[in-house]
């Protein structure tokens, strides 16, 4: 909210950083947005972004996302960590709750993608660095896991059982409270 | 990455997870419900030892749907199922309620290896009219350097001790019923260099007055309910980053003042309860949720809540002259239940 003053705003908006992504096609970002990566934080600290900065393990189709992302939540610079489930912020919210509702509605919308886009997305959170994404995003895979059994979770995610019916029967016993 | 020969459309492959890192797994698994991550590691041998390697999530807080409740008596089991370190460790108040060696339990889970370099702690112990109020566990203090958020309730905290508790991480502390002295007080949150969340449940022991001067902290949050209340003042003395002050709870007595005395971003106030608890901004006065004199104007507060028991123009105008920047105020009408109004200047 009010992190940035008037002035540092300014300089913010004059730095653009131009991105480019495995498949060559160029972004150019505010430098506000494009530290939201820490990996891209500390290109631009070394001084080492003049020319553009490849991100060969990124595509077009990602980095368009997560440069909305980051767009977002640049402007929205509020939450940073984004300890999402932590009590008191929860009771924090209840006053002004529309202050974060439209950030989450973008959040849930954002979320709106296909399984391998949801993988992508994380894999590049991952890898640049960029805290709230990453959370955000494994935290719908986390949702999605959450109350199934193992058979349904196998099936959702395409996981093949390789356990022989003597490592599951050790892991239910030293686990005994997990599968009660 | 096509397997040799066949044609297993890429497409299929991008939907797997087992795509991912170990580490982002990990991070998957820490952020499930205690059973659901205990329960990952029967999903294939590449699963196996990712619950263990992830750091442990032991929260008997999930919210509903996906509540699934685990006793008291398994928390012992669980932690000696895992070697550390911890991320989470929030157990709910009737986990120690009836235990008469409430604190000696709870320092027997904390000694947990499982438990090493914990984030987040949140416990209750029960029963705050005891006196003494059972201290702090002393296992606690093994997690002081890497506490983020702490929730501590019903716990004491003898003079003396809390000079010597320092969390240089500390980001949220909520204080529910404890037994803390002014000077206590003070000794803790001196403690805490980046505390940016406050949140002061209910009675604070023989503590009658809180005196706020942080760098750091962005919200406060005092909550107090019908009861022996011994809180009088609670002064804002220099609290350059205060953006909220949240009020919760009915049982807000004439006595209690709260001033503010520095707090020059405070944008959300709320919400004055109808009677009772005075808030003063230098000259400007609020008793419950009407204004006494506004003689000094609040620019920065934006957002503001208030409950009244009839709609009134002259109570609105009042509170807009105070505030003059306002941008949202918030209206609840006590009598009639649960109704929010919201009106947008």
């Amino acid at each position: 909210m009010a992190s940035a003053g008037s002035g540092d705003e300014k300089a913010a908006a004059a730095a653009m950083i131009t991105l480019i992504s495995s498949d060559n096609e160029k972004f150019e970002v505010t430098e506000a947005t494009a530290t939201l990566s820490q990996t891209i934080r500390h290109m631009i600290e070394d001084g080492c972004t003049d020319g553009g900065v490849p991100l060969p393990n990124v595509t077009s189709k990602i980095l368009a996302r997560v440069i909305e992302y980051c767009k977002k939540h640049a402007t929205a610079a509020a939450g940073e960590e984004g300890s999402s489930s932590s009590f008191s912020d929860a009771a924090f919210l209840e006053v002004d709750r529309a202050f974060l509702e439209e950030l989450e509605e973008f959040d849930d919308a954002f979320l709106e993608v296909d399984r391998a886009t949801l993988f992508d997305l994380i894999l590049a959170a991952n890898y640049l660095d960029i805290k709230g994404l990453l959370n955000l995003t494994c935290q719908k895979v986390a949702d999605s896991v959450k109350g199934k059994t193992p058979e349904q979770i196998r099936e959702m995610y395409n996981i093949v059982n390789d356990l022989t019916p003597e490592e599951e029967a050790e892991i239910r016993r030293e686990t005994q409270w997990a599968f009660e | 990455m096509v397997p040799g020969g066949g044609k297993k459309s890429r497409a299929e492959e991008d939907d797997h997870i087992s795509r991912l890192p170990d580490a982002i797994l990990e991070e998957i698994v820490s952020l499930l419900p205690t059973k659901d991550g205990g329960r990952t590691q029967i999903l294939s041998s590449r699963w196996r030892p990712i619950w263990r390697a992830a750091p442990l999530n032991l929260d008997i807080h999930h919210r509903r749907p996906f509540q699934r409740l685990i006793p008291a008596g398994e928390i012992s089991g669980i932690l000696s199922s895992h070697p550390g370190p911890g991320r989470r460790f929030r157990i709910p108040r009737d986990y120690l309620e009836h235990d008469d060696r409430a604190a000696a339990t709870l320092d027997g889970w904390l000694r947990s290896p499982a438990l090493d370099g914990l984030q987040e702690l949140e416990f209750h112990y029960g029963d705050w009219e005891k006196s003494p109020l059972p201290p702090l566990p002393a296992s606690a203090h093994r997690f002081s350097s890497t506490l983020r958020v702490a929730y501590l309730g019903a716990c004491g905290f003898p003079d003396g001790d809390a000079g010597a508790l320092h969390f240089p991480l500390l980001k949220q502390l909520s204080l529910m019923n404890v037994g803390i002295s002014e000077s206590s007080l003070q000794a803790l949150l001196g403690g805490c260099p980046v505390l940016q969340s406050l949140m002061i449940t209910s009675c604070i022991g023989c503590c009658t007055r809180i005196r706020i001067v942080s760098s750091t902290l962005r919200s406060i949050g005092v909550h107090i309910s019908w009861g022996g209340i011994k809180l009088r003042q609670l002064a804002i003395e220099d609290a350059p980053c205060l953006e909220r002050l949240l009020l919760f709870g009915q049982g807000f007595s004439k006595k209690l003042v709260i001033s503010v005395i520095s707090a020059p971003k405070l944008e959300i106030l709320g919400q004055l309860p109808f009677k009772g608890l005075r808030v003063e901004f230098g000259a400007t006065a609020i008793q419950g949720s009407s204004v006494l004199n506004s003689t000094m104007v609040v620019p920065s507060v934006k957002v503001l809540a208030l409950t009244q028991k009839d709609l009134s123009l002259d109570v609105v105008i009042d509170f807009m002259k105070c505030f003059p920047c306002l941008e949202k105020l918030y209206i609840k009408l006590t009598r009639m239940y649960n109704q929010v109004t919201k009106s947008t200047p």
